[in-house]
C-alpha cells in the first residue's frame, strides 16, 4: 500500500505532557484503579491480537507503549500494522487548538518590524484536547515552516495557509508522524481567504474562497477554487472555479463540511454560505432568529450541519440564552435542538461580559471558548451534558494577565494518512522549506 | 431443498431491492459487514423472526438461539448459513473452540443488543460494561470467542476495555503482563525512553 511514507528513520513522541495537572482526573486516577493483570493469561494472548489492542490506543498512549519492546516500537513503520490501524482504530472526536494570531494586525506588524514579538517567535504549538479524558497534550508543528496560518483540518491532517497576499500555498501537515505535503498554489492572488478541507480515505477536496485582489490595494469577495484528487484517478489542480454570491463576506474564514457542502458563516446580516462541492455553485441560506444572534457559529455532527449563537432578545420575551439549530434535510429549514440550561448560561454570561465567544465542534462534542480567557465549556449532545473544561496547562500567560486567543480545529489525531500519497503523484517544484 | 431454492431467487432480485433497502435507510446491528451490506440484512429478515438454529459449545452442550440474532452478529455464522452449509433440519454449528460458560454469554450479547437496538447511548452503555464486569479468564475467553466469531461490536468493546487496562499502566507492568522478557532495547535506548517518559517507569 503506498502512502506509508517515513519521513524519519526514528521518532520520538510529538506529544509533551505532564502529570502535574490537577484538572486530568482520569489520567491521574487510571494509575491506581486500572485492575491487576495476570500474566499467565494475558501472555498468551497471539501477538496479532496484541497488536489490535495497541491500534485501539489513542496517539498518545500509543507512543508511550513503544517504549515496552523493539517490536512494539517498530509497529508505527510496519505496514501491516498501519493497514490493521486504519481498519479498527475508533474513531475520536478531539480538538486541537492554537494561540490566535489575529492575521491582518500580524502582517502589518511583521512588515514594520513587530514591537511585540509575536512576529518574531514562530511559535506553531498545538494543544490537544481529549474531551473523553479532559486531558491536554502539546504538539509542536516544526516541520511547518513561519509565514502559515493553520486553516482547516480533516481526517487527521491539519491544513496550513501562506499568509502572504498573493497566490496562497497549502500545506497539509500530520504532526504526529510528522509529513508535510505541499499543493500547488492558487492561481488567484488572495488576501485572507477561508478555506474548506475534507479528506477521506480515497480522496482530498480543498476549497479556497474570497479575499480575491483584484489590484495590490483593493479585496473583495468574488470567486472561490477548487482542488480535487482522488484514487480513482481524478484530479482538479485549483481547474475548478465558481463565483460568490454578491454581497457576501466571509469573515470567519472558516468553513464546517457536512455531507458534500462545505458551509460559511456570512455576516451582516447572519446567513449561511453553502458550497455544493460536486455542482461547484455557490448559495445562501438564510440562518435562523438572523437579527437576534450573537458570536454564531457552524458546526458538524453526525453528518448535519448545526448552527451555534447566543440569542440575544426575542419578541417573545424570552430570556437570553445559547441555543443550537440544526439544518434539516431540506436544507433550508433550522430547528432547534439544543439549548443551555438557563442557570449555566447565567454563569456563562457573567464571566463572557460580552466579549464574544468561538464554538468549534467534532463528532458529539462542542467546546466553547470564551475570548480573552481560559475559560471554555465542552457540551456531549448525546449525552447532554455540560462541563467547564480545565485549563490548558501549557499556554503560556502574559505578564498582564491577558490571555492569546485560542483558535480551535475539529481533529483527530491518527498514526497514518496514507491518502496524502495522491498529492506526492503531482509533481511539483520541490520547494525548500527551512523549518 | 425449499429454502435453499428461494435464497437463490432472493439472490437474483438483489440488484433491486438493495436500492430499495438503501433507500429505506434500514439499519442492521452487529458486525461491520453486516452494517455495509443490504444483502445480510435482506436475508436476515426473510427467515421467520424465531428461526432457531443450533450451536454446540466444546463442552457438547447445545444452545438454541434465533438465527437472526446470530446472522446479524456473527459473521462466521452468517456466512455459514448464506452459503448453504447448514441445514436447519439436521445440524448444529460447532464451536470447539469456545467453552459453554462463554458461549451463552456470547449469546447473551447478540440478542440483548439485537432487541434492544433502538434504546438509548447510555443504557446499552451500561448494560455493556455490566456485561464485561467478568475477571480476567472470562474476559480473556469473551475475546477469544468474539474474535472467532467475529462478531465485531463486541470486539471492539472488549478491545475499547483492555485498552482502558493497559493506557495508565506503568512500562514494567506491560512487561509483566505479556511476558515480555527481552524487551529489545540497547542500554542507551533504553535510557532514552526513561528519559522521555519518567513517570511511566
Amino acid at each position: 500500500m503506498e502512502g506509508f511514507h517515513h519521513h524519519h528513520s526514528s521518532i520520538t513522541s510529538p506529544f509533551s505532557y505532564t502529570f502535574a495537572i490537577t484538572g486530568t482526573a482520569a489520567t491521574t486516577s487510571t494509575f491506581n484503579t486500572t485492575p491487576w493483570m495476570n500474566s499467565r493469561i494475558w501472555s498468551k494472548l497471539p501477538q496479532r491480537l496484541i497488536d489490535r489492542i495497541l491500534a485501539f490506543l489513542p496517539p498518545p498512549a500509543f507512543f508511550r507503549a513503544r517504549s515496552v519492546c523493539k517490536r512494539w516500537y517498530a509497529l508505527l513503520f510496519s505496514n501491516s500494522f498501519l493497514e490493521l490501524y486504519l481498519q479498527v482504530s475508533p474513531r475520536r472526536h478531539w480538538f486541537i487548538f492554537f494561540n490566535h494570531k489575529i492575521s491582518k494586525s500580524y502582517i502589518y506588524k511583521n512588515n514594520n518590524n513587530g514591537a511585540t514579538g509575536t512576529a518574531s517567535n514562530h511559535n506553531n504549538d498545538g494543544y490537544l484536547f481529549d474531551p473523553y479524558d479532559m486531558a491536554w497534550y502539546r504538539i509542536s508543528f516544526t516541520l511547518v515552516p513561519s509565514g502559515f496560518s493553520p486553516a482547516s483540518s480533516s481526517s487527521g491532517l491539519l491544513c496550513w495557509v501562506s499568509d502572504e497576499a498573493g497566490p496562497k500555498t497549502i500545506l497539509l501537515c500530520n504532526p504526529i508522524i510528522g509529513s508535510l505535503t505541499q499543493l500547488p498554489p492558487t492561481p488567484r492572488p488572495r488576501l485572507f481567504p477561508s478555506i474548506g478541507l475534507t479528506v477521506t480515505p480515497t480522496c482530498i477536496d480543498v476549497t479556497v474562497a474570497g479575499d480575491d485582489m483584484i489590484s495590490p490595494y483593493a479585496v473583495k469577495n468574488l470567486t472561490s477554487e477548487s482542488f480535487h484528487i482522488d484514487g480513482g484517478g481524478f484530479y482538479s489542480i485549483w481547474g475548478t472555479t465558481s463565483s460568490l454570491p454578491r454581497l457576501c463576506s466571509l469573515e470567519s474564514g472558516r468553513m464546517v463540511y457536512a455531507e458534500g457542502k462545505f458551509y460559511c458563516m456570512n455576516c451582516s446580516p447572519f446567513s449561511v454560505m453553502a458550497f455544493d462541492i460536486t455542482s461547484n455553485a455557490w448559495f445562501k441560506i438564510q440562518a435562523p432568529m438572523r437579527r437576534f444572534l450573537r458570536s454564531p457559529s457552524l458546526l458538524e455532527c453526525k453528518g448535519k450541519l448545526l448552527l451555534i449563537a447566543a440569542v440575544e432578545k426575542s419578541k417573545l420575551n424570552v430570556p437570553k440564552s445559547l441555543r443550537v439549530w440544526t439544518l434539516q434535510s431540506c436544507g433550508t429549514m433550522w430547528v432547534e435542538s439544543e439549548r443551555m440550561p438557563q442557570q449555566l448560561y447565567v454563569q456563562f454570561a457573567e464571566l463572557e461580559g460580552g466579549n464574544g465567544f468561538e464554538c468549534v465542534g467534532h463528532g458529539e462534542f462542542i467546546v466553547i471558548i470564551i475570548r480573552g480567557t481560559d475559560k471554555a465549556l465542552l457540551f456531549d449532545i448525546s449525552r447532554k451534558r455540560w462541563q467547564w473544561i480545565p485549563p490548558c496547562p501549557y499556554r503560556r500567560h502574559h505578564h498582564h494577565g491577558f490571555v492569546d486567543e485560542l483558535h480551535g480545529f475539529a481533529y483527530e489525531p491518527r498514526l497514518a494518512t496514507p491518502v496524502t500519497g495522491l498529492l506526492d503523484h503531482l509533481t511539483l517544484p520541490f520547494q525548500n522549506f527551512n523549518a | 431443498m425449499e429454502l435453499l431454492c428461494i435464497r437463490q431467487w432472493i439472490s437474483g432480485l438483489l440488484p433491486t431491492v438493495k436500492k430499495w433497502l438503501s433507500a429505506w435507510c434500514i439499519k442492521p446491528v452487529g458486525g461491520a459487514l453486516v452494517r455495509q451490506e443490504p444483502e445480510y440484512i435482506l436475508l436476515a429478515l426473510m427467515g421467520s423472526p424465531l428461526k432457531k438454529i443450533m450451536l454446540c459449545s466444546s463442552e457438547k452442550e447445545i444452545f438454541s438461539v434465533e438465527e437472526q440474532v446470530m446472522v446479524q452478529h456473527s459473521v462466521i455464522i452468517n456466512n455459514m448459513i448464506e452459503d448453504g452449509s447448514y441445514n436447519h433440519e439436521e445440524s448444529k454449528i460447532p464451536l470447539d473452540c469456545v467453552d459453554s460458560k462463554t458461549l451463552k454469554k456470547v449469546i447473551d450479547y447478540c440478542t440483548h443488543h439485537t432487541h434492544h437496538h433502538n434504546d438509548n447511548q447510555e443504557d446499552l452503555e451500561a448494560w455493556d460494561a455490566q456485561f464485561l464486569n467478568v475477571d480476567s479468564n472470562g474476559l480473556y475467553d469473551l475475546l477469544m470467542a468474539a474474535n472467532y466469531l467475529e462478531i465485531r461490536n463486541l470486539l471492539d468493546l472488549i478491545y475499547g476495555t483492555i485498552k482502558n487496562m493497559i493506557k495508565g499502566k506503568k512500562i514494567d507492568e506491560i512487561r509483566r503482563i505479556f511476558n515480555i522478557k527481552d524487551h529489545g532495547f540497547t542500554p542507551e535506548e533504553e535510557e532514552q525512553n526513561r528519559k522521555e517518559y519518567p513517570h511511566f517507569y
